[in-house]
């Protein structure tokens, strides 16, 4: 049983749920299409737990939040247009906690064949899993490869707001292509999510801040806060090509965008005798130009075989402007770099109706110029968190046509992508993480 | 006694196919005013995957899909997958934001009569049902009663 908890009505989910109740009382057809209205859901409960590190969720204690349900709504209002929306409830950790929200809603006309345009909530496309990550349905494994789908990103790269462009030209010999440009920017529902707490301290940790020490002083990380982060604006486009070979497409990904950001984080006198300027606050102003996020992706699929591979590669620009508080001193433009890189190898098998097998090896490093983490280590931190290495065995059994159930463990080493702050007690190198999950759908 | 000549007889409902595929070819059909005479093996397939008709401006076409095991027999022929791999390809694009294409129907009449009102739609049934209210259409040249036809 789900406990459904609500925020004070904002307009979009009002809109969204007047738009449910004045459908709801209209004939409906799980399938079909044209004049009805598709309804679609699933409903799914997992549990995870791990042998040290928190992951996702306070894993190590074993944890049951670790949920979603969706509802979503599409119907053809006339003959190039349509319009629908999906209504999620979600929980992981601190994430969601099953507050119901809008989704996404589009209106979707399609002039051609190969021109179209979307508007509204839309699904953001990276790599070939993003827009249906929350289906189970969709893939035997429970987590995605998390070098390239980080769960802790979902939040904000789900869905954007915004407009895009598509088609699907079909050429002789050449195959069929997909493409889709847009332009928007993502909604930063929580700008202390774990996301963001953890990219933070980890830009602000590698800065160079030792005018800071001249003048006798240090952050306290712990203390880090944002107050406000705005995505501007972000665009981009998509590209996927469904080769010759049957089976095989290959596909790329690209954004751009710009964010802005205010912050708190409290400095302490380096002295431990010092009493003056203890406690002060410091005022930052972020700048981050994303100045690159690419997707690399293959797929190739051959009766119950699947192989799939993808790359993520980013460069993240950013500048701080950082008031010492009482002192009024202000430190302009401090540069600051985050350049991700991951990559993943999954096969998937399926056995029989029932059972599908699965596995995948994946590795992310927060940072593509320390992949050894000395610099990490320069700075007082572990050398692991430079990395995180996982593979991941899965298992899905098809309980019948509309649920299933999936067992899943990771074998980890590093502890890139786990948050310092939800591990008080420190963090591990080699650890290992179990999750089961039942899914049903309709 | 009555309990297990009711428990079989649950069985036997329950076991009996819903939809027994007569067997024989399968004819595609389209509306009588199309202009389509005839489709390859990956037109077909991609009017199946959703990409529409060749020639069609159309970009949404109704794909008509005749429910039972003549359904598994065609997913296999043409897409190359089973029906339950069919079904999850349209849930994903559903999930994802765009339309599921397809109109699932119980018998050849009901396809009959929808591809009867619908001039861009294109559906399946066994040849042994035909009657001129739809128009066959041939698959890589060859009509539904050749020897070569492909959904024999």
């Amino acid at each position: 049983m789900f406990v459904l908890t609500f925020r004070p009505w904002k307009r979009e989910r009002l809109l969204a749920w007047m738009l449910a109740v004045v459908l709801s009382p209209l004939p409906v057809f799980a399938q079909g299409l044209a004049d009805e209205i598709q309804v679609h859901g699933l409903v799914s409960q997992g549990y995870m737990r791990s042998t040290d590190n928190n992951y996702l969720a306070n894993t190590a204690d074993g944890t049951f939040e670790f949920n979603e349900a969706i509802i979503n709504f599409s119907t053809q209002v006339s003959k190039n247009l349509r319009v629908g929306l999906q209504l999620l409830s979600r929980d992981l950790g601190k994430e969601g906690n099953n507050v119901v929200g809008l989704d996404w809603a589009y209106g979707d006309y399609r002039w051609r064949k190969n021109l179209g345009l979307r508007f509204g909530k839309l699904k953001f496309q990276m790599g070939f899993y993003n827009k249906g990550r929350d289906v189970d349905m969709l893939r035997t494994s429970i987590l995605l490869p998390q070098a390239v789908y980080d769960e802790t990103t979902r939040e904000f790269l789900h869905s954007y707001n915004g407009f895009s462009l598509y088609g699907k030209p079909l050429l002789p010999k050449v195959g069929r292509l997909s493409y889709e440009l847009y332009v928007g920017t993502l909604p930063v529902r929580d700008p202390n999510s774990n996301f963001w707490r953890n990219n933070l301290r980890i830009v602000i940790n590698s800065m160079d801040l030792d005018i800071l020490q001249t003048i006798g002083y240090a952050l306290d990380l712990e203390s880090l806060a944002a107050e406000s982060l705005t995505v501007q604006h972000i665009f981009g486009g998509m590209l996927m090509w469904n080769t010759p070979l049957p089976g095989l497409r290959v596909a790329s990904n690209f954004f751009k965008g710009k964010l802005e950001g205010i912050g708190r984080v409290e400095i302490q006198p380096l002295d431990p005798d010092a009493t003056e300027g203890a406690g002060q606050i410091n005022a930052l102003h972020m700048d981050l130009e994303v100045d690159r996020v690419l997707t690399l992706s293959a797929e190739y699929s051959q009766g119950d075989l699947l192989l799939a591979g993808e790359f993520l590669s980013t460069r993240f620009d950013m500048a701080f402007d950082m008031t010492i508080g009482k002192t009024g001193i202000t430190l302009p433009d401090i540069p600051a770099k985050m350049q991700w890189q991951g990559h993943y190898a999954m096969a998937t098998y399926r056995l029989s109706d029932l059972l599908e097998v699965g596995g995948y090896y994946t590795k992310f490093y927060p940072d593509k110029n320390d992949k050894d983490g000395e610099r990490l280590a320069s700075r007082g931190e572990p050398v692991f968190r430079a990395w995180k290495e996982d593979i991941a065995l899965s298992t899905r059994f098809d309980m019948g046509e509309n649920w299933l159930l999936k067992l899943e463990a990771h074998q980890m080493d590093g502890a890139a992508q786990v948050m310092v702050h939800e591990n008080p007690d420190g963090l591990e190198r080699n650890w290992h993480l179990f999750l089961a999950k039942i899914s049903c759908h309709f | 006694m009555r309990h297990s000549i009711g428990l079989l007889l649950i069985y036997a409902l329950l076991a009996a196919p819903a939809d027994a595929d007569p067997g024989g070819a399968i004819a595609v059909v389209v509306n009588k005013g199309n202009a389509l005479d005839n489709l390859s093996t990956k037109e077909l397939k991609a009017a199946y995957e959703g990409y529409g008709l060749p020639g069609s401006k159309d970009p949404d076409i109704a794909i008509v899909y005749l429910r039972g095991d003549i359904e598994n027999r065609f997913n296999l022929k043409i897409l190359g997958i089973s029906s339950k791999k069919v079904k999850v390809y349209w849930l994903k694009r559903v999930f994802e934001g765009e339309s599921d294409l397809r109109k699932i129907l119980k018998s050849p009449a009901e396809v009959k009569t929808f591809i009867g009102q619908n001039e861009t739609a294109i559906g399946f049934i066994p040849a042994a049902d035909l009657d001129d209210s739809v128009k066959p259409i041939s698959i890589d040249g060859k009509k539904h009663d050749e020897p070569e036809y492909k959904l024999q």
